[in-house]
């Protein structure tokens, strides 16, 4: 294969036409060799410009901007009106793109700062329904999280009466879907009516999932605490405590505790 | 002197390319280039003896050793920046583990159907250097050498048949975001320095003074097709052979032969590949993300109920992102996504459009086929816009979601090199030694710059 050109720029010396065709100073031709070039710089400039012109954003995120900027401002009139105003612009979307696990996720969002925990709930429940077994950018841990922070607010009250807890949580379970924190607020209620075999067993599935959590060790510690069990409570207490030194409960069972073992 | 008077565009290209991308590669945290991890399974997989992904279970993806898969999943989801770093120490820590491959887990990857093609380079430096050191890291690391020496092999044939257009080869292909890409376990290694070949080619074929004879077209198709076995997307630009004047073929026929070999360079590869895949009836692949809807018919009929409504959106995504593509054509790194200074995006393309400036050309670069090669390098661009929009953006969203710079970068000889065309070079009083050492020099300083400012933006100091 021959080829006559192997350099870029020393080896070839410009053709004869060429060079007739050079020009010194500015013309016609040389404006129009230099039209596409500067158009291209143009181009380059306009779209480098645009960025902090171009008003852009999708209708679900303007949504979450509104409602994220009403707890920025203090309770009052403004802050109603960013939250109804950002929550109008989720719900229209919720209503045209129900498929969407992320939309569904931002609208709890509103109704969290409503403090409306059912419908709070019922959303997370749709994200997590359309959101599972993904491989980036998951919205089920999220929407989890915020589905077990709902539910434990709405337990809160219900915590000493058992049936009525029983069937907040029961209506909470997510068929087909494991939720480990069921199985803490389980322990919990067991735990507050006194059923300790229940409970443990409830907590101890849950402390598979989470074996570093407060709340559920030091429920099994108070457990074996009230049955007597001094000696099995003393490791779940120091566990609990070496997740949380400072808990003025842990504190105060460790104080007992110690008392007994004098 | 006379290694001096004798250097060349792919002699410079080569020793800066080895000795930069080897500093990029282990600069770079482990997997930590853009979806580096999955592409590292795939080329596992590969150097396991595995053309094709596994089934297990009903679940299709790859058996892992399991100390293999946590080393990977430990290194994902950092986002570094100035409040979050790396200590060098704790990659240390990670190269001396040893793989333990009697442990084995099954990994459900979303990535695991894809062509195998580019994951050889990586696959066998990781099958030869496993020998000195398997840990997790250092078969990364072997398999991002393994594929920087395959991009730098593919781009220094580029720049060596390249008759014009050297200089800008050279500093795109030694471009921080070029090199980045070379020197990570990605398809977009070798689909960039294929493309880059098929760009020296044609430009081969437009300035020779003999006739384009049938061996050249075969070899600009062996061309063409491995670079659509490398990655889809670009193959458009394969069509620019339509621009180049028809009586600089041997024959006429030799032009239309010529377009029916492009036509299967596009095409054949993903279709063998997918017949080959279908005949394997494996169950659905775990999807990547499902936080959102991703259907394009269904974005499609949303979008473009109103076309003027679909391309409002589109022209108003490129305003609002073009800077950012810009910016990551040049050097927009990895999962962190840490940009280069503006200034030395514009110094890049600045020093871009000089080098096309500085040209000069055996015989005018015709209209005609300057017109073919930017009109191709635009449609393939709103091509990849289009499919960004209608298929890797939800359904109803304004916003353009997931394109990122660099998948222009392989775009940049096409359009700076024929926009930018002058037909007289803006100086006579450089001689073209000058201007090689002073592309070369540049190219050394900008990446001595990247890897100073990647270590700092990573690592703490040690």
């Amino acid at each position: 294969m021959k080829f006559s050109g192997k350099q870029s720029h020393s080896s070839f010396a410009a053709p004869k036409k060429l060079a007739d065709n050079a020009v010194s100073g500015l013309s016609l031709s040389t404006l129009k060799d230099w039209t596409l070039p500067a158009l291209s710089v143009l181009f380059f400039i306009i779209l480098w410009i645009g960025a902090n012109t171009a008003p852009l954003n999708d209708p679900w995120r303007n949504g979450e901007i509104l409602c994220d900027s009403s707890t920025r401002v203090p309770e009052g009139p403004q802050r109603t009106a960013l939250l109804e105003q950002g929550g109008a612009m989720i719900r229209e979307q919720v209503m045209k793109h129900p498929y969407h696990a992320r939309i569904w996720h931002i609208y709890g969002f509103y109704w969290l700062q409503k403090k409306n925990w059912d419908s709070c709930m019922y959303s997370q429940r749709m994200a997590i329904k359309l959101g599972s077994g993904t491989t980036v950018n998951s919205i089920e841990k999220k929407a989890r999280d915020l589905y077990n922070f709902c539910l434990n607010k709405k337990l809160n009250p219900y915590f000493s009466k058992k049936d009525t807890a029983m069937a907040i949580i029961q209506a909470a379970r997510i068929p087909g879907y494991d939720n480990p924190m069921i199985d803490k607020y389980l322990g919990i209620v067991y735990s507050n009516s006194k059923e300790y075999d229940s409970c443990n067993q409830v907590i101890f599935r849950y402390l598979k999932v989470n074996p570093k959590d407060f709340d559920a060790l030091f429920a099994v510690a108070l457990n074996y605490y009230n049955q007597g069990q001094y000696s099995m409570s003393i490791p779940f207490l120091r566990r609990a405590q070496e997740v949380n030194p400072n808990e003025p409960k842990a504190i105060l069972l460790s104080k007992y505790l110690n008392e007994w073992q004098k | 002197m006379k290694l001096i008077k004798n250097w060349q565009y792919h002699h410079a290209f080569f020793f800066i390319g080895l000795l930069f991308g080897l500093k990029l590669i282990f600069v770079n945290p482990p997997w930590h280039a853009n979806d580096e991890d999955r592409h590292f399974f795939n080329a596992y997989n590969l150097s396991s003896g595995h053309i094709g992904p596994q089934v297990q279970k009903g679940r299709v993806g790859f058996l892992l050793p399991k100390n293999l898969a946590s080393d990977v999943f430990n290194f994902q989801m950092i986002r570094l920046n100035d409040t979050s770093k790396l200590p060098p120490s704790i990659i240390d820590q990670f190269a001396e583990k040893v793989l333990d491959t009697d442990s084995i887990y099954f990994h459900e990857s979303p990535n695991c159907t894809l062509q195998p093609f580019p994951y050889i380079p990586a696959a066998i430096s990781m099958k030869l250097g496993g020998i000195m050191y398997d840990s997790p890291v250092w078969l990364g690391w072997w398999g991002r050498i393994g594929t920087l020496l395959a991009y730098l092999c593919v781009c220094f044939l580029a720049i060596k048949c390249a008759p014009q257009f050297k200089g800008l080869l050279t500093l795109i292909a030694l471009s921080p975001m070029a090199l980045y890409q070379g020197g990570s376990i990605t398809y977009d290694s070798l689909g960039l320095a294929f493309l880059f070949l098929y760009f020296a080619y044609l430009m081969r074929f437009y300035f020779q003074e003999e006739k384009i004879t049938l061996h050249q077209i075969i070899l600009l198709f062996v061309i063409a097709f491995m670079q659509r076995l490398s990655k889809d997307g670009y193959f458009l630009l394969f069509f620019c052979t339509l621009f180049l004047p028809i009586h600089q073929f041997e024959k006429k026929s030799y032009f239309w032969i010529g377009f029916g070999l492009m036509m299967i360079a596009a095409f054949l590869p993903s279709f063998l590949w997918n017949t080959y895949i279908q005949s394997l009836h494996l169950p659905t692949e775990k999807p990547l993300q499902n936080d959102f809807v991703f259907d394009m018919k269904k974005n499609f009929a949303w979008q473009f109920h109103n076309p003027l409504h679909g391309i409002y959106l589109i022209a108003l995504n490129i305003f609002k992102q073009g800077q950012m593509w810009i910016i990551g054509s040049v050097g927009r790194f990895g999962f962190s996504y840490t940009k280069l200074p503006v200034w030395f995006v514009v110094l890049q393309y600045l020093t871009m459009a000089t080098a096309v400036f500085t040209e000069t050309y055996s015989k005018p670069l015709q209209r005609w086929f300057r017109f073919g090669m930017i009109t191709l390098s635009i449609l393939t661009s709103l091509a990849i816009l289009f499919v960004f929009f209608l298929n890797n953006s939800p359904i109803g969203s304004d916003y353009l979601y997931g394109l990122q710079g660099r998948y222009f970068t392989p775009l940049l000889p096409f359009l700076i090199g024929c926009c930018f065309y002058i037909p007289q070079p803006i100086t006579t009083k450089l001689s073209a030694n000058h201007i090689k050492m002073g592309i070369s020099l540049y190219t050394i300083v900008t990446l001595w710059y990247t890897v100073y400012f990647l270590q700092e933006s990573f690592y703490y100091a040690s």
